[in-house]
C-alpha cells in the first residue's frame, strides 16, 4: 500500500519537476552564460517541485494508516462485504462480549479469506506500468541525454541600444532649412549666428534620424533658453523708455527729427539725425540761437534723465506702499475688507517691483545713451564742439541699439520657428499613430489632394485611374515620366511614359489634359502652371477637364497609357501650347478656367502652386498676405492653441517653394 | 401482544440467521405471487416491518402501492386497516373515540371505540391530503406505538407498521408532511414505474381468469422473533463510523460535507437517519445470509433512509436539485476508511 501510494506521489510530482527541469536545462544549455530573470525562478521552481515530491514519497512511507486499512482494502477489492474487517474488529473484543453471531462472522470471514488477493488489493502495476509512468520515464531519459549533451556556446553579442528616432518629412525639413538660410543671409549678430548654427545642427540631426524625442526636445529647450537669455531688458520697457526719450527730444526744433525717428523706432534714421545735429553744432557757420541751444539742452537733459526719474518715482511709490503695508500688517484685528485691501496692495507692491526691475534693465541698456545725451546737454552751453562729440557718441549708441534690435528680431523669428518645430513634433508624438495619420491626411488635403476620398470617388469608374502624371510630358527630349502617383489612398494611377519625346525645348505650357478613352467618369483636371509641358496621358475613362490656355512652347506629349483621374475629355483649344520661348524664360499663367463644379477645387490650384520651383510671384504675394492676416488673427483673437497649430501647419504646407 | 409480553431475547445463532433467510424467502415468494417486480420496494417494506418502523411510499397512482401493503398484511397474517386520508378526516377518525354505552349494571359508561390505527399494518393512503392536525395524530402512534385518548394510553399491538403513500404529482389541496412527521418514517421509498417486462407480468396476472390468492406464511410471533434477531446482528466499529460520518456529511457545516451539501442543503439528517442506516444495514446483511453489517449495506440503505431527512435550501429547490443527487455525491466523496 505504501509503495503504491509512494508511486502515485512520484508520478504526480515527477511530471512538474521534470518539466521545470527540462526548461531549466534548456536555459542552461542554450543560453550559456546568460542569467536572465527567468533563470533563477526556474531553478527555484524545479528544486521546490522536486523537494515536494520527495517529501510526499517520504510521507507515504512514514504516515500512519487507519486501523484495519489493509483489511478494508482487501475487503473492498475482493467484494467481501467487510467480512475480514468486521471479523478483525470482533476478534479484538473480549470473549465475554462476543456474541455467537460475531463468532459466526469471524468464521465466515475465515471461509471467505482464501478468495482475497493482496496483489489485487494493492497492485503496483497501475502506477509503475501505466502509460503515464512510461511517459515520465521517457522524459527523464530525455533530460538525462540533454544534460550530457554539449551544446555550442552561444555568445551574446552586446547590441547598442537603438533609438526611436523622430522623423520629419523632407518637406518640413526643407521648411526649416529655408528659414535658416534666410536668417543667415541677414548678417546676424555673432550670438544669433551661434543660435542659427545650433538650430541647423538640430535640423540636420533630425534629418539624419539621430535624435529621439527626448533628446530632440532637450536640444530645443536648451536652444530656446539661449535665445531668451540674451534679452537684457523687456522689449516693452525698452520701447517705452525710448518713446519717452523721443518725446523729450521732440521738444527742441533741433532734435525734433531725431526724436521723431526714434519715436518710430527707426534707429538708423535717429542715429543719422543725431549725427547731422552734431555736425550742425560743429559747424561754426551754422546759426544756432541761444534760445535754440537752451531748448536743445533742456530737451537732451530731459531725455537723458526721464528714465531715471521714472524709476525714482516708481521707487518712491513703492516705498510708500511698503511702509503702509508694514503698518497695516502690524495692526491687529483686521476685518475681511481690510484684509482684502491689504492683499490687493501686496499685489500692487509686487507689480511695482516687477516694473522697477524691468525699467532698470532697460535703463542699463540705455545707460550709455543717457550719459552721452546728458554730457552733450552739459557741454552744449560750454563748447559746441564738445557737445557735438557727445552727440556723435550718442548716435553710435543708437546704432548699437539698432543692431541689437535687428538681432532680437532674428532671434524672435528663430524662436518662433523653434516653437513651430516643437509643436509639430509634439502634435505628432502625443496622439500616437492615429494622430500621425490624421496629420498626414491633413497635409495631403492642405495640398489639394483628396486623401481617402479619391478611392471612393473612383468606384464605379471601373478600373483605377491611371496615369495621373501622364501630363508630365516633361522637357524636350526626355521621356515622359512614369505615372508614379499610385501610392496610398488610391488616388493616382500609373500611366506609363506619356508624352514620349514629343515636346521640344523646355518648359512648354500646355494645359490641355489627357483624353479619356474609357468608360468611367473622371475628375476634372488639375491646373498646371506654366513652365511645364503639357503631356497628355490618355485615360481609360473620360474626364471633364476644364480647358486651359496652352501657353507653352511645345506640344504636349501624347500619352500611350491611360490617364489619371484628373484627366478629362475636355482640352484646351490650343493643345499644343505656344511656341517654344527661345530665351527659355518663364511665364506666369492666369487661371482662366471657370468653376463648373466638376473641376478641381482651389486647393488643387494651391497644390500646383506650392510645389517646389513653381511658386509664382503672385502666389507668393497672396500667400504672404493671407499668412499675415492669419497670424494677426491668431495673435489678437482668442483661438484655441490646437487650432493655431493647424493654421500654422496649413501655411507651412502651402508655402511657396522656391 | 403487548410489549410486556415480548419474549426475552436469546443470543441468536447461525441457525437463526439461516432460519431467517428461509422465512424471508418464503415471504418474498408469497408476495411475489401478487407483486410483480419492485424488489427494492418489497425489501424496503419488509425492512421497515422487521425494524418495527414505518415507510412512506411515494409514487404516482396505479403503481401498486396499496396492493403491496395489503399483500404484505395478508402474507403475514397480521391485522390490516386502511385509512384513506382526506382533508376532512379528523384525528378521532384514526385514533378512535370515547362513546357512551350501557354498562353491565345498566349504567351509562364511557367506552373507547378503537380507530383504524389499532392494527398491525396500517395503510395511510394519500397521507398528505389530511390536515396537519390529523397527520399529527399519527405522531405518537408511530413513535411510541401507543395512543392516548382522554388521558388513557392505549398500547398498540406489535408489530405495528404504518405504510403511508403519497402522490408526488398533485400538490393542490395537499398538506406536505412536516419534518417531524417525515423523520418518523424509517424509509421513504420511491415506487418506480414498472419496466416492459414487469408490465407484461402485471397484465398477465391481472387480466387473466386465474385469481391469485395470498396465504399467510408468517405468524405474528415469527415476525417478532425476526425483529429481535435483527437487533442482534453485530456491527463493526468501522461500519458504524461510516454511518456516523455519512450522517455528518449531510450537514452543511459537518465534517466531510462536500461542496454540493454546503451549497444546497439547509439541514442535514437527524440521528434517526444514522439509526435507520445502521438498522437497514443489519437487515440487508441478514437478507444476504451474512452475520455482520458492512459499509456496502450502509451505502445501499442510505438513499431510502436519508432522502426524506435532508432538507434542501432555497437555492437547491430553485436549481431543481434532488436529495438523492446530494446523497449520491456524499457517497461518492466519503472515504470508507478513516
Amino acid at each position: 500500500m505504501r509503495l503504491g501510494e509512494a508511486g502515485r506521489y512520484l508520478l504526480l510530482g515527477l511530471v512538474p519537476t521534470l518539466t521545470l527541469g527540462a526548461g531549466w536545462l534548456l536555459y542552461v544549455k542554450l543560453l550559456q552564460g546568460y542569467r536572465g530573470p527567468g533563470f533563477r525562478a526556474l531553478m527555484i521552481a524545479t528544486c521546490v517541485s522536486g523537494g515536494a515530491t520527495l517529501l510526499a514519497i517520504a510521507w507515504a512511507f512514514v504516515r500512519r494508516y487507519p486501523k484495519d486499512a489493509g483489511a478494508l482494502t482487501l475487503d473492498t477489492t475482493g467484494h467481501n462485504r467487510d467480512r475480514l474487517t468486521s471479523a478483525l474488529a470482533f476478534a479484538r473484543l473480549p470473549d465475554d462480549q462476543r456474541t455467537p453471531l460475531m463468532d459466526a462472522a469471524i468464521e465466515d470471514a475465515l471461509t471467505h479469506a482464501a478468495a482475497l488477493s493482496p496483489k489485487r488489493a494493492v497492485p503496483l502495476s497501475p502506477v509503475l506500468l501505466s502509460p503515464d509512468f512510461a511517459a515520465v520515464l521517457m522524459l527523464s531519459m530525455l533530460l538525462g541525454a540533454l544534460s550530457i549533451t554539449q551544446w555550442s556556446r552561444r555568445t551574446l553579442i552586446p547590441q547598442a541600444a537603438t533609438i526611436d528616432a523622430v522623423t520629419l518629412t523632407a518637406d518640413d525639413l526643407d521648411l526649416f532649412r529655408d528659414t535658416l538660410k534666410e536668417l543667415a543671409g541677414k548678417d546676424p549678430s555673432p550670438e544669433t549666428q551661434a543660435a542659427l548654427q545650433q538650430f541647423n545642427q538640430l535640423v540636420e540631426d533630425l534629418a539624419n534620424k539621430r535624435l529621439d524625442r527626448a533628446e530632440a526636445f532637450r536640444r530645443m529647450e536648451a536652444l530656446e533658453k539661449g535665445l531668451l537669455k540674451g534679452r537684457e531688458a523687456d522689449a516693452k520697457a525698452l520701447e517705452d523708455a525710448l518713446k519717452h526719450a523721443a518725446e523729450k527730444l521732440k521738444d527742441s526744433p533741433l532734435s525734433k527729427p531725431a526724436g521723431e525717428a526714434l519715436a518710430k523706432k527707426d534707429f538708423k534714421e535717429a542715429a543719422k539725425q543725431i549725427k547731422e545735429l552734431a555736425a550742425k553744432l560743429k559747424d561754426k557757420q551754422s546759426k544756432i540761437t541761444e534760445a535754440d541751444k537752451k531748448r536743445l539742452k533742456e530737451a537732451l537733459a530731459a531725455a537723458a534723465k526721464q528714465q531715471k526719474d521714472a524709476i525714482s518715482r516708481l521707487q518712491q511709490q513703492r516705498e510708500q506702499l511698503r511702509a503702509s503695508l508694514l503698518a497695516r500688517e502690524q495692526k491687529a484685528g483686521m476685518n475681511d475688507e481690510e484684509k482684502r485691501l491689504l492683499q490687493r496692495d501686496k499685489r500692487e507692491l509686487e507689480r511695482l517691483d516687477r516694473e522697477i526691475a524691468e525699467k532698470e534693465k532697460a535703463q542699463r541698456q540705455l545707460d550709455r545713451l543717457d550719459r552721452e545725451l546728458s554730457q552733450a546737454a552739459e557741454d552744449l552751453m560750454k563748447e559746441l564742439g564738445l557737445s557735438a562729440d557727445d552727440l556723435e557718441r550718442a548716435a553710435e549708441d543708437i546704432d548699437r541699439l539698432a543692431r541689437e534690435e535687428m538681432s532680437e528680431k532674428e532671434k524672435e523669428e528663430l524662436r518662433q520657428r523653434l516653437q513651430e518645430l516643437r509643436e509639430l513634433l509634439r502634435q505628432e508624438g502625443q496622439g500616437g499613430e492615429q494622430l500621425k495619420k490624421r496629420l498626414r491626411k491633413f497635409a495631403k488635403k492642405a495640398k489639394g489632394k483628396q486623401g481617402d476620398q479619391g478611392e471612393e470617388q473612383q468606384k464605379g469608374a471601373g478600373k483605377k485611374d491611371k496615369g495621373d502624371k501622364g501630363d508630365k510630358g516633361d522637357k524636350g527630349d526626355e521621356d515622359g515620366e512614369d505615372g508614379e502617383d499610385g501610392d496610398e489612398d488610391g488616388e493616382d494611377g500609373e500611366g506609363k511614359k506619356p508624352g514620349q519625346k514629343k515636346g521640344q525645348g523646355q518648359e512648354g505650357e500646355g494645359e490641355g489634359e489627357g483624353q479619356g478613352k474609357g468608360k468611367g467618369k473622371g475628375k476634372g483636371i488639375s491646373l498646371r502652371r506654366s513652365n511645364r509641358p503639357g503631356g497628355s496621358g490618355a485615360g481609360d475613362q473620360p474626364g471633364q477637364g476644364a480647358p486651359m490656355p496652352g501657353g507653352g512652347s511645345q506640344p504636349g506629349g501624347q500619352g500611350t497609357e491611360p490617364g489619371g483621374k484628373q484627366a478629362g475629355t475636355g482640352h484646351d483649344a490650343n493643345v499644343a501650347g505656344k511656341g517654344t520661348n527661345g530665351k527659355f524664360s518663364t511665364q506666369d499663367v492666369q487661371e482662366a478656367a471657370t468653376d463648373t463644379g466638376q473641376g478641381p477645387s482651389v486647393s488643387e490650384t494651391i497644390l500646383s502652386s506650392s510645389e517646389k520651383g513653381f511658386a509664382s510671384r503672385k502666389y507668393k504675394r497672396v500667400y504672404a498676405d493671407y499668412k499675415t492676416k492669419a497670424e494677426e488673427a491668431m495673435k489678437n483673437e482668442d483661438i484655441p492653441p490646437g487650432y493655431k497649430f493647424y493654421v500654422q501647419r496649413y501655411f507651412q504646407l502651402i508655402r511657396p517653394r522656391d | 401482544m403487548s410489549h410486556d409480553e415480548a419474549p426475552k431475547s436469546q443470543p441468536a445463532t447461525k441457525d437463526d440467521v439461516a432460519h431467517f433467510q428461509k422465512q424471508l424467502g418464503v415471504l418474498r415468494e408469497e408476495i411475489g405471487k401478487v407483486i410483480v417486480g419492485n424488489r427494492e420496494i418489497v425489501d424496503g417494506a419488509l425492512t421497515c416491518m422487521l425494524v418495527g418502523s414505518h415507510a412512506l411510499l411515494e409514487g404516482v397512482p396505479g403503481l401498486g402501492k396499496t396492493l403491496l401493503v395489503r399483500t404484505l398484511a395478508q402474507a403475514l397474517s397480521l391485522s390490516f386497516s386502511r385509512v384513506q386520508f382526506t382533508p376532512d378526516l379528523m384525528p378521532a377518525d384514526i385514533l378512535g373515540t370515547t362513546m357512551i354505552s350501557d354498562g353491565e349494571d345498566g349504567r351509562k359508561v364511557f367506552e373507547f371505540r378503537k380507530g383504524p390505527i389499532f392494527a398491525n399494518i396500517v395503510l395511510a393512503d394519500e397521507i398528505n391530503r389530511a390536515t396537519p392536525k390529523t397527520q399529527s395524530a399519527l405522531l405518537e402512534a408511530m413513535q411510541e406505538h401507543s395512543v392516548t385518548v382522554a388521558r388513557t394510553t392505549h398500547i398498540l399491538d406489535e408489530p405495528f407498521l404504518v405504510l403511508a403513500t403519497q402522490n408526488p404529482l398533485e400538490s393542490e389541496g395537499t398538506y406536505p408532511l412536516p419534518e417531524a412527521q417525515l423523520d418518523r418514517f424509517f424509509f421513504k421509498l420511491h415506487v418506480p414505474f414498472p419496466g416492459r417486462e414487469e408490465l407484461h407480468g402485471i397484465l398477465d396476472r391481472t387480466t387473466g381468469e386465474a385469481q391469485t390468492t395470498v396465504k399467510p406464511v408468517l405468524t405474528q410471533k415469527e415476525v417478532l422473533k425476526m425483529q429481535r434477531l435483527v437487533r442482534q446482528v453485530p456491527v463493526a466499529r468501522h461500519v458504524q463510523d461510516y454511518a456516523v460520518r455519512l450522517l455528518q456529511a449531510t450537514h452543511p457545516e459537518g465534517e466531510g460535507a462536500p461542496g454540493m451539501v454546503k451549497r444546497f442543503v439547509r439541514f442535514g439528517a437527524s440521528p434517526r437517519g444514522a439509526q435507520a442506516c445502521l438498522m437497514a444495514a443489519k437487515i440487508r446483511a441478514l437478507f444476504d445470509g451474512r452475520f455482520a453489517a458492512s459499509i456496502d449495506d450502509v451505502k445501499v440503505s442510505a438513499l431510502p433512509a436519508l432522502r426524506h431527512r435532508v432538507l434542501l435550501n432555497f437555492e437547491g429547490e430553485a436549481e431543481g436539485i434532488k436529495t438523492d443527487q446530494v446523497l449520491n455525491e456524499i457517497l461518492k466523496k466519503l472515504p470508507e476508511g478513516k
